[in-house]
């Protein structure tokens, strides 16, 4: 279902204020492109824990994704992160 | 560290749920009429509407939000979610919402947005029995899953429409104006074609994948 975002992101050249940015960017869609898959996969094996574990893991990658971000991309993306 | 993050998308995906999935047993502000309504009378109908559940949304929010479903694996827990939604009754709010939403006849500045809004509900609607089932089977994937797709069906109509459609809904929600990340915004971004595509990803990448997978785990 994200792939489409990660493939229309990797597509994209940011001007070259926006590079450092975009980069960090795109490793956030990635990284949780692949944690939803290990839910999705999680949740039709009925495993819960699992699945509890990969949400987790999609808040330390937020987490560590915010404090790498460049101030300037902020305010692009005000729905995930505080500009 | 930027504490709000994916702390407001909880409480916008919450409410945005609880936009579509609640009513009230009062009675609909909907106005009964076949005139359209001025774009004010029309967006403070939207608000008012939802207005009659903020109750509901805060017990949802406050109640469930903490729990579900970062902390799904507790047997416990996972019977407080069922009671909890159990008494909802979810489904007859779908319906009651549905139907005072296509009641309404919005001023032909909001037609596009309405008919959007509706949509949207006849769809939420028709979920309704899956969630149903997943709650008397006592299946919380299922729930989890539809739940999930409930709160996506809801944030994308929400940042399909426009500004000030979008802030009407979280208004009514409760969710102050300056809080709604998801609403598209009036304001010129910076960064030209690169900056609106930037944030036109963002928006729907968070309605797609904040209910399925990250919106609890991140509140700590």
């Amino acid at each position: 279902m994200f792939d489409e975002t990660v493939s229309r992101l990797e597509a994209i050249s940011p001007p070259d204020e926006y590079v450092a940015g975009h980069e960090v960017v795109l490793a956030y869609f990635k990284a949780l492109t692949d944690t939803s898959d290990q839910i999705g996969t999680a949740i039709a094996a009925g495993d819960l824990e699992e699945m509890r574990l990969q949400m987790e893991r999609s808040g330390t990658i937020a987490q560590e994704t915010d404090e790498s971000l460049p101030s300037n991309i902020r305010i692009l993306l005000s729905p995930l992160f505080q500009p | 560290m930027r504490a709000r993050l994916f702390v407001v998308p909880l409480a916008i995906f919450v409410a945005s749920f609880l936009l579509a999935a609640c009513s009230s047993d009062e009675p609909s502000a909907t106005p009964v009429s076949d005139e359209p309504l001025s774009e004010e009378a029309y967006l403070s109908a939207i608000t008012s509407a939802e207005g009659l559940v903020a109750d509901r949304i805060e017990r949802l929010a406050t109640t469930l939000g903490p729990l579900f479903p970062r902390t799904a694996s507790k047997s416990i827990q996972k019977a407080v979610v069922f009671s909890e939604f159990e008494e909802l009754e979810i489904g007859k709010f779908f319906e009651e919402r549905y139907t005072a939403a296509a009641a309404l006849v919005p001023s032909p500045g909001y037609a596009e947005d309405h008919q959007r809004y509706v949509a949207s509900l006849q769809r939420l609607s028709a979920m309704v029995p899956v969630f149903e089932s997943a709650i008397e089977d006592d299946d919380f994937a299922v729930l989890h899953l539809t739940i999930a797709e409930f709160q996506e069906e809801s944030a994308l109509t929400a940042i399909a429409s426009s500004s000030s459609f979008c802030r009407a809904l979280f208004r009514g929600a409760g969710v102050p104006d300056d809080v709604p990340p998801l609403c598209p915004e009036n304001d010129d971004l910076p960064g030209g074609a690169y900056g609106q595509e930037i944030s036109s990803l963002s928006h729907n990448f968070i309605a797609r994948f904040g209910p399925r997978a990250g919106t609890n785990a991140a509140m700590t």
